[in-house]
C-alpha cells in the first residue's frame, strides 16, 4: 500500500472539497453551452440543460460499469455499492470531452476509463494512468473525425454564431508564430480567455475558475500545489522567451498558460493523488517535464493539444520519479542529474523554438540551394525545386544581376520531352515571365519558381558560400513503381509507392484494359489515414478516374489523400493512360 | 493425437506460452494475413521439426542450437523465394515479418525441446499441434481485430494472384462505431490479445477447478 | 539535421517495441525487474549496433554484387549469433556476478526480433552507412527506454489487487497498447 492512500475519513474529505471546486465550472459550462445558446435561440430546451445532460451521463456510466465489475468480482451487492469514488473519472471525462462527442461513443469512452484503465488495474488507488485521461486519448484517437465532422468542440451558438476553432486550433494553423491580432482579437481581449468565454472543451475554459479552484484546493491541502505550480511556471517560461525574442509581449506566455485546457488540467488531472509522485522531488521533477512536454507537443507536434499527452506519458514515470525522489533525500547528487537535464531542455526548447519559428518566413518550401558559390561578381547556383513528380536539380549561374547560365541537371518529371521540345529552358534564361508549357505545366511553373528563388536569394541572401554535399547525390524520387504482374490478356497488377503525410504509401492498382478496376492499400503510416475510408476515397477515385485530376483532397487528410491521388495518376502517365500534365 | 491436442490448447504457444509474439501482433490485422503466416510457422515448423529429428544423432552438443538456426533459417528463405515469385502483394504486406519467423521462439524452442530429443512421428505430430495451435490464436486475433477495425472479413484478397477468387465480406452496416480504427492500430493489438490471454486463463482455471 | 530527426523517429515516434512489435518476447517476459530490464537493454543496443554494421558491409560488398540477396536472411542470423556467443563468452569470463544474474537470456538475444528486426529494417530502408548507426542506436535506445519504464510499471504492478485472470502478462498487455496509444501521439516531431 502507498502512502498515496490516507485513512476513509480524510479521503473522504478531500473528494467533497474536489466536488466543491468543480461545481463552479459545471455552473459556468453550464451557462456558457447551455442557457447562452439558449437565450440567443440556437437550440431548444434539450440544449440548454445539455452540458448538464452530458457530464451527468459519463459521471452515471463509471459509476455503473464499476459497480457491474465489482458485482462479478465479489457477488456481494453491499460490496459493491461501497462508495470508492467511481464517478470521478466519469465527472472528469465529461469535462475534457467536445461537447459534440457522440453519446454512444461517450459512453464506450467511459467503459475505457472504469475498466481498462482503472479496475482491471486493480480499482481506486492502483491504476497507473490517470483513467479519464485515457478515456480522453482513446476517443481522440478513435473518433476525432467524426466528433469533427458534428461541430467538435463548439456548442450551438458558437457553430451558428461565431464559426471559429480553439484558440489553440487556431493558433497551429497560423504560419510562424503569430501576433496579438491573429492569435487573441478573434476572442476579444486576453480577459476573454482567461475568463473562458471562447471555444474549447465541456468544462476546460475558463482559466480563472481554475485558479479559483486550485487557491481553495491548496488552502484546503487537498491537491500537490507543487505539480500545477511548477508545470505552468515551466510552461510560461518557456513561452516567455520564445514570444520574447519573436517581440511579443507578456501576453504571449499569459495566452499559452491560459489557453488549451492547461489549467484545468494543471490543477485537475496532474494533480490526481494515486498517479503523480509522492515524494516532493518527483513532484518537482514531475511538474518540470510536463511543463517541457507541453511545450514540445504544443510547438513540435502537427496535434495542437499538448497536456493530455503529456500527463500521460509522465504517468509513466512516476515510479521512477518516487524513486529518484526517496534517494535524493539522502543523495543530493543524484537527485541533481535529472534537474539538470530539466534544465537543459528547457532552455535548449526556448531558444531553439525560439529561432525555428523566427525563420519561417516566405522561404519556398519546396526550393533549396544546394551549393553556392560567389567568384568576384559571378555567383553559381546550385538548387533544386521540387517539380511534377520529381525534385528538378539546376545550375543557374548569374553575373551582375543577370542569368549567364540556366542548365538543367537532373530530373525525372513525366512528360519533360514537352519542356525539351519547346526549348523552354533558352527561352527561361531571356525572360522569366513567358507562358507555361502546355502538357508541362507543373514542370514549367517549378522552373521558373527556381530562377525567381534564386534571383531573390542573389538580391537578399547572404554573401558568402554555401557548401551541400547533397549536391552530388541523388534526389530520392517520391513516387516509384514496384512492381507489375499481368494478371490475363487485359488484365495487369500494379504495385506503387508514393509519399503521404509523414511517409510512404504503398497501392496495389488493378487496370483491366487500363481502366482502374480496384486500388488497395497497402501500408501507410498516416495519422489521418482513416479519413480517407471514412469518406470512401477510393471508390470516389475509381468512379471518376476520367477525371481524377478534378478530385478533391480530404480536408484534414490533405497530404494522405494527395498521396494517394497524385501516385494513381503518375501511374496513369507513366502506363499511357493520361497523356500530359494539367 | 492427444499430443496434437496438447500443443494446440495446454501449451498454446501464443495465448498460454506467450511465444512468438513480434509476428503474430503485427500481421493480424486483417484474416488473410494471419491465415498466411499461420501456414508459413507451420510449414517451417513441421519441416523443421522433422529434419531435426532425423538428423538429432548426428549433430554433435555444442554445434546444437547454431545447426538448428541454419536448418530454420534455410527453410525460411525458401518460403521467401516462394513468396516473393508467386504473390508478390503478400510479400510487400507481410514486410519483415516472414525473415523474422526465423528468430520466432516458438521454432527453436520445438527444435530444442521435442525434436531433438523424441523420436521423428513424435516430432512431426508435436510441430503439427503447436502449429495449429498457432493458428488458432492467429486466425482469432486477425478476426476480432478486423471485424472490429475494418467491418470486413478479408479471406482471399492478396492471394488471388494464384487462386484468382476474392471474398471479401462485410460484417455489420454502416455506422458510427465499428469500425472502430483502433484495432488496426497497434493498441488494439495488445489490447485484443491481452483479453484473449486473460479469456484463456480464465476458462483454463475454470477447467481445472472441475 | 536529418540525422538528428531520424534518430528522434527511431527513439519515440516508431519505438521498434511499441510500432513495429519487435523486441516483445524480452518485454513482457524479462521486465520484471529493473536492473535485468537495464542490463538488458544495454546488451541488445551493443548487439544490435554491431550486427547493423557488419551486416551493412557483408550486404553491400558481398550480396549485392554477387546478386544473392536471398541469402541475407541466413547471413544476418549468422552474423548476430556469432556476435552473441562471442558477447556470452566475455561475460561469462569477465564479469561473472553478471552472468549469474542474467543466465540464459543473453543466449536468447540471438532470438530477439528487435536485433535481427533492425538489422533487416537498415537494408528495407536503403540507409548508408551513418544512417545504419544512427537508426540501430536508437531503436536500441527507444528499446531500452521502453522495457526500462514498463519494468518500474511492472513492479508496482506487483502490489495491486488485479483481477486473477488478467495477472502477469494480460495487464502487462493492456499497460502496452495504453502505451502504444501515447507514443502515438509523437508522430510528427
Amino acid at each position: 500500500m502507498g502512502p498515496f492512500i490516507k485513512d476513509k475519513n480524510t479521503t473522504k474529505k478531500m473528494m467533497n472539497h474536489l466536488l466543491i471546486a468543480l461545481t463552479p465550472i459545471i455552473i459556468f459550462s453550464f451557462i456558457k453551452n447551455g442557457f447562452i445558446p439558449y437565450k440567443k435561440g440556437y437550440t431548444n430546451i434539450v440544449g440548454l440543460f445539455y452540458p448538464l445532460i452530458f457530464i451527468g451521463i459519463s459521471t452515471l456510466s463509471t459509476f455503473i460499469f464499476e459497480t457491474i465489475f465489482k458485482l462479478i468480482r465479489t457477488k456481494n451487492i453491499k460490496e459493491a455499492l461501497k462508495n470508492t469514488y467511481s464517478i470521478f473519472p466519469g465527472l472528469f471525462l465529461g469535462l475534457i470531452l467536445p461537447i459534440n462527442t457522440p453519446i454512444g461513443i461517450l459512453i464506450l469512452g467511459s467503459l475505457v476509463s472504469s475498466i481498462i484503465a482503472k479496475m482491471l488495474f486493480g480499482g481506486f488507488g492502483k491504476n497507473i494512468f490517470n483513467p479519464a485521461l485515457v478515456g480522453r486519448l482513446f476517443i481522440i484517437s478513435v473518433f476525432a473525425s467524426t466528433i469533427m465532422s458534428k461541430g467538435g468542440y463548439l456548442n450551438p451558438y458558437e457553430l451558428d454564431a461565431i464559426t471559429q476553432s480553439t484558440p489553440l486550433t487556431n493558433a497551429s494553423v497560423i504560419t510562424g508564430i503569430g501576433n496579438y491580432e491573429t492569435l487573441v482579437r478573434p476572442y476579444g481581449r486576453l480577459l476573454n480567455i482567461f475568463i473562458g468565454n471562447i471555444p474549447g472543451a465541456v468544462g476546460e475554459t475558463s482559466a480563472l475558475l481554475c485558479l479559483l479552484a486550485f487557491i481553495y484546493l491548496t488552502y484546503f491541502k487537498v491537491i500537490k500545489w507543487k505539480i500545477p505550480v511548477t508545470y505552468i511556471l515551466t510552461v510560461f517560461s518557456i513561452t516567455y522567451v520564445i514570444g520574447g525574442s519573436n517581440d511579443l509581449g507578456i501576453w504571449y506566455p499569459l495566452f499559452q498558460i491560459f489557453s488549451g485546457g492547461l489549467m484545468f488540467g494543471a490543477v485537475f488531472m496532474a494533480t490526481d493523488p494515486v498517479t503523480s509522485p509522492v515524494t516532493p522531488i518527483g513532484q518537482i521533477l514531475y511538474g518540470l517535464f510536463l511543463g517541457i512536454l507541453t511545450v514540445i507537443f504544443r510547438y513540435l507536434t502537427p496535434f495542437p493539444e499538448g497536456v493530455l499527452t503529456s500527463i500521460l506519458t509522465m504517468n509513466m514515470f512516476v515510479m521512477i520519479l518516487d524513486k529518484i525522489g526517496s534517494i535524493g533525500r539522502f543523495n543530493f547528487k543524484i537527485a541533481l542529474i535529472p534537474f539538470i537535464v530539466a534544465w537543459l531542455l528547457i532552455i535548449g526548447l526556448s531558444f531553439g523554438i525560439a529561432v525555428t519559428l523566427n525563420k519561417t518566413e516566405e522561404i519556398d518550401p519546396n526550393f533549396s540551394i544546394l551549393s553556392k558559390e560567389i567568384n568576384q561578381n559571378k555567383t553559381t547556383y546550385i538548387v533544386t525545386q521540387k517539380g511534377y513528380s520529381s525534385t528538378l536539380k539546376g545550375q543557374i549561374i548569374i553575373e551582375n544581376g543577370n542569368i549567364e547560365e540556366f542548365k538543367i541537371l537532373d530530373q525525372n518529371d513525366s512528360f519533360y520531352s514537352k519542356i525539351e521540345e519547346n526549348n523552354y529552358i533558352e527561352k527561361l534564361k531571356e525572360n522569366n515571365e513567358i507562358d507555361t508549357v502546355s502538357g508541362a505545366t507543373i514542370t514549367s511553373t517549378a522552373l521558373k519558381n527556381m530562377i525567381k528563388n534564386t534571383l531573390n536569394d542573389y538580391k537578399t541572401g547572404k554573401k558568402e558560400n554555401i557548401i551541400n554535399e547533397e549536391a552530388t547525390k541523388e534526389p530520392k524520387p517520391t513516387f516509384e513503381i514496384i512492381s507489375e504482374t499481368q494478371i490475363d490478356e487485359a488484365t495487369k497488377e500494379y504495385i506503387i509507392k508514393n509519399k503521404g503525410f509523414s511517409g510512404d504509401i504503398k497501392l496495389k492498382v488493378t487496370l483491366t484494359n487500363n481502366q482502374i478496376k480496384e486500388i488497395s492499400v497497402l501500408e501507410q503510416n498516416d495519422s489521418y489515414f482513416h479519413m480517407l475510408e471514412e469518406n470512401n476515397y477510393i471508390n470516389t477515385i475509381i468512379e471518376n478516374q476520367s477525371n481524377i485530376k478534378e478530385i478533391d483532397t480530404i480536408s484534414g487528410a490533405t497530404y494522405s489523400s494527395k498521396g494517394v491521388k497524385e501516385g494513381i495518376i503518375k501511374l496513369l502517365e507513366q502506363v499511357g493512360v493520361i497523356n500530359e500534365q494539367i | 493425437m492427444k499430443k496434437i491436442i496438447n500443443g494446440i490448447i495446454y501449451e498454446n504457444p501464443i495465448l498460454v506460452s506467450t511465444l512468438g509474439l513480434c509476428g503474430a501482433l503485427a500481421v493480424t490485422n486483417k484474416v488473410e494475413n494471419g491465415i498466411v503466416m499461420s501456414i508459413c510457422v507451420l510449414i517451417v515448423l513441421l519441416l523443421s521439426n522433422t529434419i531435426i529429428s532425423i538428423i538429432k544423432k548426428l549433430v554433435p552438443e555444442n554445434v546444437k542450437i547454431p545447426v538448428f538456426i541454419i536448418i530454420i533459417a534455410t527453410l525460411v528463405t525458401i518460403i521467401e523465394i516462394l513468396l516473393k515469385k508467386y504473390a508478390p502483394s503478400l510479400y510487400q504486406i507481410l514486410g519483415i515479418y516472414i525473415p523474422l519467423i526465423v528468430v520466432n521462439c516458438i521454432i527453436l524452442g520445438r527444435a530444442i525441446s521435442v525434436a531433438s530429443k523424441e523420436k521423428i512421428t513424435t516430432s512431426i505430430l508435436d510441430g503439427l499441434g503447436v502449429g495449429l495451435g498457432y493458428s488458432l490464436a492467429l486466425i482469432l486475433l486477425s478476426t476480432i481485430r478486423e471485424v472490429l477495425g475494418n467491418n470486413t472479413i478479408t479471406l482471399m484478397d492478396n492471394l488471388s494472384a494464384i487462386t484468382g477468387y476474392k471474398a471479401i465480406y462485410k460484417v455489420f452496416p454502416n455506422n458510427e462505431i465499428i469500425p472502430l480504427n483502433i484495432f488496426n492500430k497497434q493498441a488494439g493489438a495488445f489490447l485484443t490479445l491481452g483479453i484473449l490471454i486473460a479469456l484463456a486463463k480464465y476458462i483454463g482455471g475454470k477447467h481445472e477447478s472441475n | 539535421m536529418n540525422l538528428i530527426s531520424l534518430f528522434i523517429t527511431s527513439v519515440l515516434t516508431e519505438n521498434i517495441v511499441l510500432t513495429k512489435f519487435l523486441g516483445l518476447c524480452p518485454f513482457f517476459g524479462n521486465s520484471k525487474k529493473e536492473e535485468t530490464a537495464l542490463a538488458m537493454g544495454l546488451c541488445v543496443t551493443l548487439v544490435t549496433t554491431l550486427s547493423s554494421v557488419i551486416t551493412y558491409f557483408i550486404y553491400h560488398l558481398i550480396l549485392v554484387p554477387t546478386k544473392t540477396e536471398y541469402l541475407s536472411t541466413l547471413m544476418f542470423i549468422l552474423v548476430i549469433a556469432s556476435l552473441v556467443q562471442l558477447l556470452v563468452l566475455i561475460i561469462k569470463n569477465k564479469y561473472k556476478k553478471l552472468y549469474k544474474s542474467l543466465g540464459i537470456y543473453l543466449s536468447l538475444i540471438t532470438t530477439n526480433c528487435a536485433v535481427l528486426g533492425v538489422v533487416l529494417l537498415n537494408i528495407n530502408n536503403n540507409y548508408n552507412l551513418l544512417e545504419t548507426i544512427v537508426y540501430s542506436l536508437g531503436s536500441s535506445i527507444g528499446f531500452m527506454l521502453v522495457i526500462y519504464v514498463f519494468s518500474t510499471i511492472r513492479e508496482r504492478l506487483e502490489q495491486s489487487d488485479i483481477p486473477k485472470c488478467f495477472q502477469g502478462i494480460p495487464i502487462a498487455l493492456i499497460t502496452a497498447s495504453i502505451m502504444a496509444l501515447i507514443f502515438e501521439r509523437f508522430k510528427g516531431i
